[in-house]
């Protein structure tokens, strides 16, 4: 870094004495950026810092009694949630199936979805267009407007109930073709001239080139599909019927929201369990999210 | 090429035509894909019903072994926020349960739809004694085209909720709750002299105005709505009354804090910050476990002219099924509908905290707490008329409105007119609603 | 067929007469003509799914569209485009409330979806410039991985006006969540809270691919922080942006959960949206041929904005 444009030569201190006033100088251009991000930051803190004392807190009948900073910490809503597991409601088989069925989900979709970029942003064909646009305009159907179709086409396949039925309709990602796409219409031609002239195949191209230098962006895609279809409510809740193949986000609105009254303890502590796979799948991916694109990605 | 693309292209097509003329044949046929046997061997009776019911689970474990290879009992959760949704599509599927249990105006629009069975043979088979359900929840404002559709599980009043702590602050009597509007307000007036901040919080959100406006409609000597066209009547002088009551806690008497927000009733009273709030009875189990020895429990106060109350329940219905229209299958829901009646209902309400609408169930929760003022107000309470979903779908425009009268966005009239306009466009679709 | 074996032919001449290097140029010409088998063969998976989960569905659910079609009674018969003149014209109930539903959604995507591409893209470049990366870039991506339920009761009761969190920590009187345009803020900030992980992290890999000598020698210019980012940054993070600006307008259109959970479409129905709206109609009022016209009505309206939006990204390199 050229920290030192526009200071005077005369007043330059001794070696030791400037390294100690170039580093503080360092910090102090770095502070306003480091202020604006602490309390950024911090806001993002404040409301899990509430969901955490609800979860931690005293189960208080369910109602939401507490504060930001809990006056008691106890296990007790933890404790309830995996007692009632053992009768009706099984959280742990729950999260199981979430877990599961996003992780299906996410490498489903990243190796159609890599796939289907690849032809659509580095090969050139017939009728390209129009599929593209066909996948594109996809995104814009309102889920909402599908969710019966898919109800009664599930259950004349035979697959309602099924783990079949919770992965499938997340198959067809065209979110993931559309970032995957930006990406690969980024990656340099000449690498892959480069390639075919040296005799790869398409698929090896594919295989070869395209897919280790989209591991960060296809790390990406699936992580935010796993989260995705991890949180998804509706498919879920009507695409299932028995309490063994509900998924976590189901369950949790079966055991916390009421006609009357919502138990935001239990509510809280499920989600704090229910997290906790996403934390994980995130802390291991989070290298690979962001730093494993290696040529020029997004950009331009 | 070119052709490839084309064989692509057409079987596309095809495979979506013949997914739609499949869909179709699924969705209009009366006998679709349904096992009725299961690994067991036997024949598979469904109940559905909001997730409230504790005791569920154990009832259908005992039933299962006791007519195991004969019937296989399979209860399912419906959260209630969604269960019009995975009823819908349910039914949409030829496949709704055989027994669904809810509120009451749902079963009324089922009912109304041709979708349902009359209850009248299956109380029969099961051996249910039907003058043990007390006349609030079972006479003839219950019956749909002159048969009754649905029996009472259990019900719930509107209760007033006060803190005793804070009328002892008060100087209050915490052993007298006000027995009338006026001394509400007086008791109300009183904490906020104490310091009390929140004498009363008015709940602007659906859930208490479910239960309060008609409550004080009733009071007022109101009608909610006509059965028979589905009109709404709530925009009467007495519907007039009940909402400015209301307002007047807010603006006039400026003993409740304008806007609260959703569900801030029930949380802030919990806290222990809230003088007074009026709920579903319900509340009572969470309120008992929050507040503890504070909590004071009793029936709403008499505001309007006469003493009454709108009354929260669950109904169980039979839906016309595959399996419940044959003898077998018929039977089978009577063998349910009997363990829940004359065998569980006391542990199930008991485990709830809410009056069995059965009086041979009665005796088991007598000493739970504050039981005489529940049962009072389930008795003198009234539910929803008999137009189908009063109060859940045809409720929104009301609510909507209500909220702004509350909110002093709209006047109390202008208000009531827009809801009444709006409900009727609503029920207008609504099976036998012509008006 | 003719021409692909003329062009094997030729290639097998070509081949035969000339050296490697002209192996490699036929190589790449046959790579820069159609492709459209190889093509077809790559996107067959998706498009199979495609077929199968959205395709088939869509269909019908265009069929159901144009007929008065309930759940619970069947189909009651061909209507042509009743469904959707009634919604157009705004008649009834739902007519009228698909107008209000669908110019509140609007309102919403206005206000949110700069918010969601600019706070983003604020912190991306911020974390890019400061110490403790990993830190950063896990305190603005958590909070995806809460659900709607949960983070909108969490905000709901955060935001509650007596004895709320955030009124009670700054002794404010505000009525977040029932008052105007308040309750609309508190939504977008939940919104903004839940769900900006997705496009931080988009445009924090889109920012780390900024070439560094470029910008060393920009600052060797004399460029501050923001001229950098102004003048050498943003326009490398088109494409990016392209990405986050879409699916966000599309994420913002179908607002639901944290909606209903916070403000139940309140005060009165000043936050409801058309997905409410929808889910109301299809669900609870049994009109499935109504919900359905809609839903693809906003599918429209949504379509004619994506396409303005590609538009005018490729107008502004």
């Amino acid at each position: 870094m050229q920290t030192v444009i526009g200071v005077p030569a005369a007043s330059t201190p001794p070696v030791p004495a400037r390294h100690v006033q170039q580093r503080l100088r360092r910090i102090t251009r770095k502070l306003p950026v480091l202020v604006i991000l602490t309390i950024a930051g911090l806001a993002m803190l404040f409301p899990v810092l509430w969901i955490l004392t609800t979860a931690f807190g005293k189960s208080n009948g369910g109602l939401a009694t507490s504060n930001l900073f809990p006056s008691t910490l106890s296990l007790q809503n933890f404790r309830m949630i995996f007692n009632e597991q053992s009768t009706q409601d099984p959280v742990l088989r729950w999260i199981f199936n979430s877990v599961g069925v996003s992780a299906a989900a996410a490498v489903m979709v990243a190796v159609i979805d890599s796939l289907a970029a690849f032809a659509l942003a580095r090969l050139r064909f017939r009728g390209s267009k129009v599929v593209f646009t066909i996948v594109v305009s996809s995104l814009m159907v309102p889920f909402i407007a599908l969710l019966l179709p898919l109800y009664l086409w599930f259950q004349y396949l035979g697959l309602l109930n099924t783990y079949g039925a919770l992965v499938l309709p997340y198959a067809a990602n065209a979110f993931g073709v559309f970032l995957l796409y930006q990406f690969f219409l980024g990656i340099p031609q000449e690498l892959q001239d480069a390639a075919i002239a040296d005799g790869a195949s398409h698929p090896q191209v594919w295989w070869r080139l395209f897919v280790p230098l989209s591991t960060g962006i296809t790390a990406t895609l699936m992580v935010l599909t796993f989260m995705n279809v991890y949180n998804d409510f509706f498919w879920p809740l009507v695409a299932t019927s028995s309490p063994d193949m509900r998924t976590i986000t189901v369950g949790i609105e079966i055991v916390a929201i009421g006609q009357f009254q919502t138990n935001y303890t239990a509510m809280m502590a499920l989600t704090v369990v229910s997290i906790i796979p996403m934390v994980i799948a995130f802390i291991f991916a989070q290298r690979r999210l962001v730093e494993g694109i290696a040529v020029s990605g997004l950009q331009g | 090429m070119r052709k490839t693309f084309r064989v692509a292209a057409a079987t596309g097509i095809l495979a979506s035509l013949g997914g739609v003329a499949s869909l179709q044949a699924a969705s209009a046929s009366t006998t679709p894909h349904r096992q009725h046997a299961s690994a067991s061997g036997g024949m598979k009776i469904t109940y559905a019903g909001f997730s409230s019911m504790n005791g569920l689970p154990q009832i259908i474990k005992g039933l299962n072994k006791k007519y195991a290879g004969k019937y296989v009992f399979q209860a399912t959760a419906y959260p209630y926020a969604n269960y019009a949704a995975l009823l819908s599509s349910a039914i949409s599927g030829g496949n709704p349960p055989d027994i669904f249990g809810a509120s009451w105006t749902p079963s009324v629009y089922y009912a109304r739809e041709g979708l349902e069975l009359p209850i009248g043979p299956f109380v029969k088979a099961a051996g249910i004694n039907t003058a043990a359900f007390p006349s609030s929840l079972w006479s003839s404002h219950n019956l749909v085209k002159g048969v009754h559709y649905s029996i009472p599980l259990d019900a719930f009043g509107t209760a007033l909720f006060y803190n005793k702590a804070l009328f002892k602050k008060a100087g209050l009597n915490p052993n007298k709750p006000p027995a009338t509007g006026a001394q509400m307000i007086a008791d109300a007036k009183a904490m906020k002299k104490a310091g009390v901040k929140y004498p009363v919080i008015m709940g602007v959100d659906k859930n208490t105005q479910d239960f309060l406006y008609p409550s004080l409609v009733y009071q007022f000597g109101g009608k909610m709505g006509k059965p028979t066209n589905c009109a709404s009547l709530f925009d009467s002088p007495a519907g007039t009354k009940a909402a400015n009551w209301e307002k007047s806690l807010i603006y006039t008497y400026h003993v409740a804090p304008a806007g609260p927000s959703p569900n801030e009733d029930l949380n802030d009273f919990g806290k222990g910050i809230v003088g007074m709030v009026m709920l579903p009875a319900i509340n009572q189990g969470s309120l008992l476990k929050s507040l503890g020895s504070k909590l004071g429990v009793a029936p709403l106060p008499k505001i309007g002219i006469n003493t009454d109350d709108f009354v929260g329940q669950q109904y169980l219905w039979v839906f016309k099924t595959t399996t419940s229209t044959t003898p077998a299958g018929a039977k089978g829901v009577a063998i349910f509908l009997r363990a829940i009646y004359n065998q569980e209902l006391p542990s199930i309400a008991k485990d709830n905290g809410i009056i069995p609408a059965y009086a041979p169930a009665l005796s088991a929760v007598k000493s739970m707490p504050f039981f005489a003022q529940q049962d009072q107000m389930v008795k003198t309470g009234r539910v929803n008329p008999a137009i189908p979903n009063w109060g859940t779908v045809t409720g929104v425009p009301l609510y909507n409105n209500l909220e702004e009268v509350l909110l002093n966005k709209v006047s109390t009239s202008a208000g009531l007119a827009q809801a009444k306009n709006q409900t009727n466009q609503l029920t207008q679709t609504l099976p036998g609603c012509t008006q | 067929m003719a021409t692909e074996q003329q062009l094997v032919v030729q290639t097998t001449g070509a081949i035969a007469a000339e050296g490697l290097a002209e192996r490699k140029k036929v190589r790449l010409r046959r790579h820069h003509e159609l492709q459209n088998g190889t093509a077809y063969l790559f996107l067959t998976p998706y498009l199979a799914v495609f077929v199968l989960f959205v395709v088939v569905p869509l269909v019908f659910g265009i069929y159901v569209s144009l007929h008065n079609w309930s759940e619970t009674t069947g189909n009651g018969g061909f209507i042509w485009f009743r469904n959707y003149t009634t919604l157009i014209l705004g008649r009834g109930y739902y007519g009228s409330e698909f107008w209000t539903s669908m110019w509140n959604t609007i309102f919403f995507v206005i206000i949110s979806v700069p918010l969601l591409w600019l706070i983003p893209t604020a912190l991306a470049y911020g974390v890019y410039r400061a110490p403790l990366k990993p830190l950063w870039r896990f305190l603005f991506f958590y909070p995806s991985v809460f659900s709607a339920t949960a983070f909108g009761s969490a905000w709901s009761l955060l935001l509650a006006t007596n004895g709320g969190s955030v009124n009670n920590l700054f002794g404010l009187n505000i009525q977040w969540l029932t008052g105007m345009p308040q309750a609309w803020i508190s939504i977008d900030l939940a919104t903004i809270w839940a769900t900006m992980g997705f496009s931080f992290i988009i445009m924090y890999a889109a920012i780390t691919q900024v070439p560094r000598p470029t910008l060393e020698a920009a600052e060797m210019d004399g460029a501050g922080a923001y001229e950098r980012f102004r003048l050498i940054i943003l326009p490398l993070l088109r494409r990016a942006s392209v990405v986050v600006v879409v699916l966000n307008t599309i994420a913002s259109f179908n607002l639901f959960a944290q909606d209903q959970i916070m403000t139940n479409g309140g005060p009165g129905t000043a936050t409801t949206t058309i997905s409410m709206t929808i889910y109301q109609q299809a669900f609870d009022s049994f009109n499935a041929g109504g919900a359905t016209a809609a839903a693809f009505l906003l599918a429209i309206v949504l379509g004619v904005i994506a396409f303005f939006q590609f538009r005018i990204s490729r107008k502004a390199v």
